[in-house]
């Protein structure tokens, strides 16, 4: 300890005392304006000499706790983009300030003002959307997450270059995301909520747009992509913002826009957000450090280029990192101490390449005592995984890049692993219920999810026996027959299911499956049409009997069932490529590869969308990206003839090319 | 109509812009927000009075207006006198009277023109609370509750109400058990 002395007062007191304008104003103008200046979220101004004065205790006190600038990541290997954190050097000079009497200095010596633009910082936007309506913050209370959904106006697609968020109200609003949803969920969840908006801590089944984190925190200004890293906004698609509101003290109207700059050009570059993330979370009440570790191993060579950790307000320690084919390790993000108020996206200054085999790990540690002033429940309860603010989660994101042949395989892989993370959990949830028929089925849907036709028959099986003589539970069991191929005995199980209800669409769906699966293609169509009598926006009848259709060369009329599924269902797989395939065989090749690419943008991993790209390349001659096409649609769908047939072609045409 | 109308106009153009017509001066001493001279501790027949000094610009002390108001509601009733402090001196009488009228403060508001409140009450923090006995001695100096724990860390609901159990002691004949338990908040400025 006496040695530490006079290395401290070493940096204490040197010679001359820190003024505003030389020492002082520097520091402010970069780290604390962007966000304290009038009109932005932050409190109070902090941009003249009166404005630092004032507060200048203050500010000595919150940067040496570090509370400001706000900055969670500890310093490390990785630099990130726009970070906040003070140097030590800079913590000190405020506190030497302090002691100096907050001296100004020769103002000749004081930087110019930073210039904060009032109106669009890129320029009038090319669309602006906004919240339908405000929303108001009471006084006091809880923070409050919550969506709100903005429907497109029409337009056809678009893409965005760069955006800029611009709330009315910056007191409330602590942070924004910005998400897009084509499958009207968004839209149910907001009329079951009598307010404007529902709420919502997390993800859902909402997307980043083509995989990017799109977000505003106080101080953020417009937000411009690199070229080729568009995304799309189709006219189909509700713009979803999530907004993380605080109460002030008094009630705050809320309603936030946002400025959006098309591009001609569809992206080149699609970036992919994967991430690690755990359900097996139970936090005992009171456990001070409880551990959840996830793993994954990449299949495919990333460049990952932004990180987002996410936990609720039991999160203490979370660690993300990686390690290399030989052995090495690498930081991807350490916060020793989480905040959830705090939390955002981070982008690594340089991007990180993670070569195949890289093992992916995090480890999150959540203190669920009394001692932690987050904790939402006091005394502490047991946690679980969940969505709320009470339940836990445990979650890395990654946004990567990848070639283009790489990012279906990536996509498929850890869609696979997020089912199976899944499954887990429900089969847990089984051994403590086994007789929960919920629970039963929600295992028998991960099975058919993974392509798993044993384990969906034994849960079906099961289903049957608790709840015998029901529809639903012969349903199950004709699917998992369909799913192993077995159609002779799918037609029974949903005859016998028909028998008991006569008029109920999912049998009959089924059975059409099951016919088409037998060949009888007449048959399966004739029972499409029978479903959509009763219930005429029935997309999947509608995309199969297009598909039927289209095969026969019906276009037309496969058109309509095809268009049809779509306005029901915006996002329906099958009637989406389809389509593609239609555009295709009429010379429409633009918007054929248009269609298969929004397929894409959905699910990577749409093996009909690889197969109509492939018929394109095919029709290009273009027989190598052909064969590697077809090769990734009979990856994604085994089970097709149709692909597979096309794959023994393309490869039987590169066999005789070679010889 | 005409005349009327023309004298309600200047004076809605009045008490829209003091300012430009009455100049707000920086009154020295205590003053109401109408710029009188008031004396919180003066005399009264008040069983307590309690000062809690609050800052336009500090969040916290603003996320207390709700909470103020239901202590006020009971305290008020039962001869307890209670008096929001403004001490930031930088702020004119209209900008604090917009901002206890926006926030809502039921209690009497004033600004403390030479930080003589704020001296004779030792309080550094906004929100900070202070209870004097009518004989204008000083017994409780701390938080209203523990809802804040730091800056920027929030219990989700207050698990102490510190204000109002030294209240309750005081009517009930005694003082409040001491450590004070110590304010979170913004640093009066200029203190």
């Amino acid at each position: 300890m006496l040695l530490a002395i006079p290395i401290t007062l070493l940096h204490v007191l040197p010679g001359d005392p820190p003024t505003f304008a030389r020492d002082i104003a520097p520091i402010v103008f970069a780290r604390c304006a962007p966000c304290h200046h009038a009109g932005e979220a932050a409190p109070f101004a902090l941009v003249s000499h009166d404005d630092v004065k004032k507060r200048a205790k203050q500010i000595a006190r919150v940067t040496e706790s570090r509370f400001m600038p706000p900055w969670l990541p500890a310093a490390g290997e990785n630099h990130f983009q726009g970070e906040r954190a003070l140097a030590p050097g800079e913590i000190q000079a405020f506190r030497r300030w302090l002691e100096a009497g907050s001296p100004e200095g020769d103002p000749a010596a004081l930087p110019p003002a930073p210039v904060f633009p009032t109106g669009w910082q890129l320029g009038e936007p090319d669309l602006v959307v906004t919240m339908p309506e405000s929303f108001t913050v009471p006084a006091e209370g809880r923070d409050i997450y919550r969506n709100f959904v903005i429907p497109q106006p029409a337009g056809g697609t678009r893409y965005v270059r760069a955006l800029e968020f611009r709330p009315d109200n910056r007191a409330v609003l602590h942070h924004a995301v910005l998400f897009v949803d084509g499958s009207r969920y968004a839209r149910g969840e907001d009329r079951r909520d009598p307010e404007p908006g529902y709420p919502a801590m997390g993800l859902g089944v909402l997307r980043p747009p083509n995989g990017q984190f799109v977000s505003w925190t106080p101080g953020k200004g417009a937000i411009r992509y690199e070229e080729g890293i568009a995304w799309t906004l189709d006219e189909t698609l509700d713009v979803v913002l999530q907004l993380h509101l605080r109460p002030t003290g008094k009630p705050e109207p809320i309603r936030v826009s946002v400025g959006l700059y098309f591009s001609d050009a569809p992206p080149t570059k699609h970036p992919l957000a994967i991430r690690l993330w755990s359900r097996e979370i139970d936090i005992p009440a009171g456990d001070p450090a409880y551990v959840v570790e996830c793993t994954y191993t990449l299949p495919v060579d990333v460049m990952v280029y932004g990180v987002y950790p996410h936990a609720h307000y039991l999160g203490k320690d979370l660690r993300g990192w990686a390690i290399l084919p030989d052995g090495g390790e690498r930081t991807l993000v350490h916060i020793p101490s989480w905040d959830f108020n705090w939390q955002e996206e981070y982008f690594y200054a340089e991007p990180i390449a993670l070569p195949t085999g890289t093992v992916v790990r995090m480890r999150y540690v959540y203190d669920n005592s009394a001692d932690n002033p987050f904790n939402p429940s006091n005394p502490p309860r047991p946690v679980r995984h969940g969505l709320q603010s009470t339940d836990e989660m445990a979650e890395l994101q990654l946004q990567v890049l990848t070639s283009e042949w790489d990012r279906p395989v990536l996509y498929h892989d850890f869609v696979q692993l997020s089912y199976a993370v899944d499954q887990k959990n429900v089969e847990r949830g089984l051994e403590q219920k086994p007789a929960s028929l919920a629970l039963r089925d929600e295992a028998f849907k991960y099975c058919l999810r993974r392509g798993d036709g044993a384990g969906a028959l034994a849960h079906a099986r099961k289903m049957v026996e608790l709840a015998p003589g029901t529809v639903e539970a012969l349903t199950r069991l004709a699917q998992a027959y369909l799913q192993l191929g077995d159609h002779a005995q799918a037609i029974t199980t949903l005859e016998k299911a028909l028998a008991l209800e006569p008029d109920t669409g999912k049998p009959l769906f089924l059975l059409g499956r099951a016919q088409q699966q037998a060949g009888n293609e007449a048959k399966a169509f004739e029972l499409y049409q029978q479903v959509l009598q009763r219930d005429p926006k029935n997309f999947l009848a509608h995309a199969a009997a297009g598909e039927i259709l289209a095969r026969r060369g019906q276009r037309k009329e496969a058109v309509q069932h095809l268009e049809a599924a779509l306005a029901s269902n915006p996002e329906h797989l099958l009637a989406l490529w389809n389509l593609a395939r239609i555009d295709l065989d009429e010379g429409r090749m633009a918007r054929a590869r248009e269609r298969c690419q929004r397929a894409l943008e959905i699910a990577a991993d749409e093996g009909g969308a690889h197969f109509v790209l492939g018929l394109i390349a095919e029709a290009e001659k273009k027989p190598e990206e052909a064969r590697k096409r077809f090769e990734l649609a009979v990856r994604f769908a085994p089970e097709s003839p149709e692909f597979r047939v096309s794959l023994e072609r393309a490869r039987a045409g590169s066999d005789s090319a070679q010889r | 109509m005409r005349a009327p109308a023309a004298g309600a106009v200047l004076a809605a153009a009045l008490l829209l812009f003091p300012s430009c017509c009455t100049p707000d001066r920086s009154p020295a001493g205590v003053r109401d927000l109408q710029g009188r001279p008031l004396d919180p501790l003066a005399a009264s027949d008040a069983r307590a009075t309690v000062l809690v000094f609050a800052d336009p610009e500090c969040p916290i002390s603003n996320a207390f207006a709700p909470e103020l108001g239901r202590l006020h509601a009971e305290f008020a009733p039962r001869g307890v006198r209670f008096f929001l402090v403004y001490a930031d001196l930088s702020r004119t009488l209209e900008a604090l009277r917009k901002h206890a009228a926006a926030f809502a403060f039921p209690m009497t508001a004033v600004r403390d023109g030479e930080h003589e409140l704020v001296r004779r009450s030792g309080a550094t923090l906004t929100p900070e609370a202070c209870v004097f006995l009518p004989g204008g001695e000083l017994v409780y100096r701390g938080r209203i509750d523990d809802r804040y724990v730091d800056f920027g860390k929030q219990r989700a609901a207050p698990t102490t109400h510190d204000l109002c159990d030294a209240l309750e002691a005081v009517l009930a004949g005694g003082t409040p058990a001491r450590p004070w338990p110590p304010a979170i908040g913004c640093t009066i400025p200029g203190e």
